[in-house]
Parts: C-alpha cells; sequence; structure tokens
C-alpha cells in the first residue's frame, strides 16, 4: 500500500493566532473509503481545503501522490464542497461540457446515464432546479471522474433520506478500488457502512484513525455510537 | 488550459454586453436613419415627432451610459462572483494556475472593453455625422482632409501617436487590475467583503490622485522652466511625458497584478 495523502506537522492558524489544525500527521493509503469525523469547528474543512490547496497551510506539508497541492494534485483530486457552485445562467449540459475541458479523467457517459436516471435534463439551467437537484448534479459532475482521490465535504447533508440512499449508492457504484474517498459529515450513522476507516478529528489534531472493523471489534460499538463517546459534551 | 478558460469565459460574459452593445448600435441605426430622412425635419410642424425624437435621444443617452458603466462593473463583479464566492471552490480547484485564471478574465475584459469604446464612439459620430444636412457632408470631409494635410506627420508625430494609443492601453489595463487588486483585497475581510472591497478601491484611487498631483505639480515647478530654459521642442516633451506616463502606468499594473496573484494563491478566503 501507498499513501496517497500524507500529512506531516500540518498547521493552519488563522488571523486570530488559533491553530485550527495544530501539527496533523496523517496518512491515507490508496483503495480506502474514510470518514473524517468530528464536531464542528474542529478543524475538518480547513484540512480539507488545505489538501485541495484552497488553503495554504501555516507550518508542514500535505501531499497528494506525492505533490504538494498545485496543478497536477488538482489533476487527480474531485472534490465535493459543501457549497453549490454551479452558476445559475449554465445549463447543466454546460457543466457536462466544462468538466470535460478541464478534467481528463471526466466521463460524461457516465455522467448523463446518472441524469438520464434521475430525471434530470440536460437542457435544465441551473437556477430553474431545486437547491436537492443542484447538489445531485454536483455530486454526479464529482463522481463521474475517474479520479485517484475524492474529497466530499458534507455529501449527505440537507437532503432527504431518498435522495441520500442515492447518494451513497453513486459513491459506491462510481468508487473505483485503487482509488479513496474521504467522507466528511455529520450524519454517520448513514454512511458508515461504506466506510473502511474512521478518522476522528478534535481541535485541530487526529485523536484516534482506525479501521471500522477494529472499532467494532474492540469497543464493540458502531462508529456512530463510538463517536458520540469520544466527543460526549 | 488558459485558452479554455478563456472560452467559457467568453461564453459565460458576452451575453448581457452583447446585448448591451447591439441596443447601442441598433439605436444609431434607428437615428441615422430619421436623420436621413425627411421625418427628422419635421420635428418642428408636428409635437409627436418632437417627443419621439426627444424619448429617443433620451435612449440612446441612456444606452450609451448604461454600456459605459456595464462594461467597468460587469466584469468586476464576475471576477469577484466566479474566484472569490461560490463558485470559487470551482474555479480554484480546477487543474489551472491563478496565472491563467487572472488572464482569461482580464483578456475578455479588455476585448470587450475595446469593442464598447468602440461601438460607443462609432455611434456618437455616426449619429453628429447623420445630422450634418446631405448637402454639407462634402464640406466636412473636405475641412477633416484640410486639417489632417495641415499636421505636420513626421517621424515624431507618428510616435506620439503610437505612444497615446499604448498608454492608453496601459492605462486602461492599470484600472483592470486596479479593480482585481481590489476585490482580492476585501475577500480577505471577514464580513461586509464587497463594502471592503469599494472601500480599497476608493483608497487606492486618493491615494493615486494625491501622489499625481504632487507629480504634476513638480512637473510645473521644475520641469516647464527647464523645457523652457533648453528650448526643448513640444514634440520631445510630449515623447518624454507619454514615456513617463506609461512607465507609471506599468509599473502600477504589474504592481496591482502581483498583489492579486500573490493572494489568490496564498490568502484565498472562500467561505
Amino acid at each position: 500500500m501507498s499513501a496517497l495523502v500524507e500529512c506531516v506537522g500540518l498547521t493552519k492558524c488563522y488571523t486570530n493566532g488559533v491553530p485550527a489544525v495544530a501539527g496533523l500527521n496523517l496518512t491515507i493509503e490508496k483503495g480506502h473509503i474514510v470518514g473524517l469525523l468530528g464536531p464542528n469547528g474542529s478543524g475538518k474543512t480547513t484540512l480539507i481545503k488545505m489538501i485541495n490547496g484552497l488553503l495554504r497551510p501555516t507550518e508542514g506539508a500535505v501531499l497528494v501522490n506525492g505533490n504538494e497541492p498545485g496543478v497536477e494534485t488538482k489533476k487527480v483530486v474531485s472534490y465535493l464542497p459543501e457549497r453549490t457552485y454551479l452558476e445559475a445562467q449554465r445549463t447543466v449540459a454546460d457543466m457536462l461540457a466544462f468538466f470535460e475541458d478541464f478534467y481528463e479523467d471526466f466521463d460524461p457517459e457516465r455522467a448523463k446515464d446518472m441524469l438520464a436516471s434521475l430525471g434530470i435534463e440536460t437542457k435544465a439551467r441551473m437556477k430553474t432546479l431545486s437547491k436537492g437537484t443542484k447538489e445531485k448534479v454536483q455530486l454526479i459532475l464529482v463522481m463521474s471522474r475517474r479520479a485517484e482521490l475524492f474529497i466530499l465535504d458534507e455529501p449527505i447533508a440537507g437532503v432527504d433520506p431518498a435522495a441520500r440512499d442515492y447518494i451513497i449508492r453513486t459513491i459506491i457504484s462510481n468508487y473505483n478500488p485503487e482509488a479513496s474517498v474521504i467522507i466528511c459529515t455529520h450524519l454517520i450513522s448513514d454512511i458508515e457502512n461504506i466506510l473502511d476507516d474512521v478518522v476522528f478529528i478534535k481541535q485541530g489534531q487526529i485523536v484516534l484513525q482506525m479501521p471500522v472493523d477494529d472499532i467494532r471489534e474492540k469497543h464493540g460499538k458502531t462508529v456512530d455510537a463510538y463517536f458520540r463517546e469520544v466527543f460526549a459534551c | 488550459m488558459l485558452k479554455k478558460l478563456f472560452v467559457h469565459e467568453w461564453k459565460d460574459s458576452w451575453r448581457l454586453v452583447g446585448i448591451m452593445n447591439l441596443i447601442v448600435i441598433g439605436l444609431t441605426l434607428i437615428g441615422t436613419f430619421f436623420l436621413n430622412n425627411e421625418t427628422w425635419n419635421a420635428m418642428d410642424k408636428n409635437e409627436f415627432i418632437a417627443v419621439t425624437v426627444v424619448v429617443y435621444m433620451m435612449f440612446f443617452i441612456a444606452s450609451i451610459a448604461a454600456l459605459s458603466m456595464v462594461v467597468t462593473f460587469y466584469f468586476y463583479i464576475r471576477f469577484y462572483r466566479n474566484l472569490y464566492t461560490d463558485q470559487g471552490y470551482l474555479m480554484h480547484t480546477l487543474p489551472v494556475t491563478a496565472h491563467q485564471l487572472i488572464w482569461s478574465k482580464t483578456f475578455v475584459a479588455t476585448i470587450w472593453m475595446v469593442i464598447s469604446t468602440v461601438v460607443m464612439v462609432g455611434s456618437i459620430f455616426g449619429l453628429v455625422f447623420a445630422a450634418i444636412p446631405g448637402e454639407e457632408r462634402g464640406e466636412f470631409w473636405r475641412e477633416m482632409s484640410e486639417a489632417f494635410a495641415m499636421m505636420d506627420f513626421d517621424g515624431r508625430a507618428v510616435v506620439i501617436v503610437v505612444l497615446y494609443i499604448l498608454a492608453i492601453i496601459v492605462g486602461q489595463l492599470s484600472n483592470v487590475f486596479m479593480g482585481y487588486a481590489s476585490i482580492s483585497i476585501g475577500q480577505m475581510f471577514k464580513k461586509q467583503k464587497v463594502l471592503g472591497a469599494i472601500g480599497v478601491y476608493i483608497g487606492i484611487y486618493m491615494l493615486i490622485q494625491t501622489v499625481s498631483s504632487y507629480g504634476m505639480m513638480f512637473v510645473t515647478m521644475f520641469i516647464d522652466p527647464y523645457v523652457m530654459e533648453t528650448s526643448m521642442e513640444a514634440d520631445n516633451f510630449m515623447i518624454v511625458f507619454l514615456l513617463i506616463l506609461m512607465l507609471i502606468s506599468g509599473l502600477l499594473t504589474t504592481g496591482f497584478y502581483f498583489i492579486t496573484h500573490y493572494i489568490m494563491k496564498n490568502k484565498l478566503n472562500l467561505e
């Protein structure tokens, strides 16, 4: 197994001086589905932003495939942010063309199949779609890449249970065993069945990194129950 | 990748600016058609035609003013929304560099500024020319060609014209990057990022105006007497002046560009 993501002494301080991520060390191997779990303000989003090159570390380093975040890493990382980034005036077809132009690993046929299965018209403009449908379009775009690393920030937050099932099925069915997936969410019980490993993060530091099976065997608990125990207020 | 960014930026931005340009062209064509027609001359006799002409002129002036505003602010708004709001999560995770992001937007904005300037100047000239009675147009062209003939178009005059055009282009680029730099500084604010950007823009503008006012005072106090003493020719003075102007604009443009690039690369603050 080789490291796909490697964080060494990773630190990020914002202007208030308090570190959002403090000397974090983390290695994620290829071929794993990892749950990045932690309470609000624990540093999950800051960590994800640094892996994606949206924030520069104050200290330490983050490497994806041995490279610092930049053009090369962005070619292999497919990122679903919590926010909807689709421009209102664009059509779904425009977005397919956009992804096809910029990402060599984008598979438009796969995206069209998924859109058709949900009955989403490619001619539809983003401004005419509901919030939930826009989120699905965004997920389809992200998951239609044959990327090496998928980073999904709250992929099932704010959608109804039926849509959650669809999203989880999409993640599993499009997952390439050679790739890794980092899923950041609060809705642990909904996704814990698909996770290989979990990473618990608290006050910008890793407090636990463990295979899900080990949590069940050693602690006799589900990930959700164990999370509640570790982060009990 | 720069070409792809340019194409998508063009596709996303052509509608509003393109339509605004078409409206100005359309109104100009309507105006020139009626100015070349007897209808216009009936203005004094027919009140309906007189009111229509006033309404037309109002629309024409408003369309020119709106186009001028749109080309100035629309591309700043696009720059902000596309790179520093939610859309930034997509744009900054594309496999492209910050330089490519900035230049793709600059090329599109500059092209539309040039097109819109040509359309605005052409429309005003077209309407004014159409207002000249047909029999006097020959006289107009004769006077124009005589005026050009009187000008001493030696090598230096050509240099001045070329430098003047270059100074306008560099000045325009300086304005564009001043906006980009202000927006980039503004996005670093925790709240009220747009207001922050406007504040920074006004601050930089006032600083430049203050420095250039003192600069002009310096020219008046020291350079003018030198020119008088050494009887430096006006042409040469103009060339030196334009070169200094271009140098200052060039330095400002470079400074604003690197501020924008540095912030985009190191101080991105997406919510």
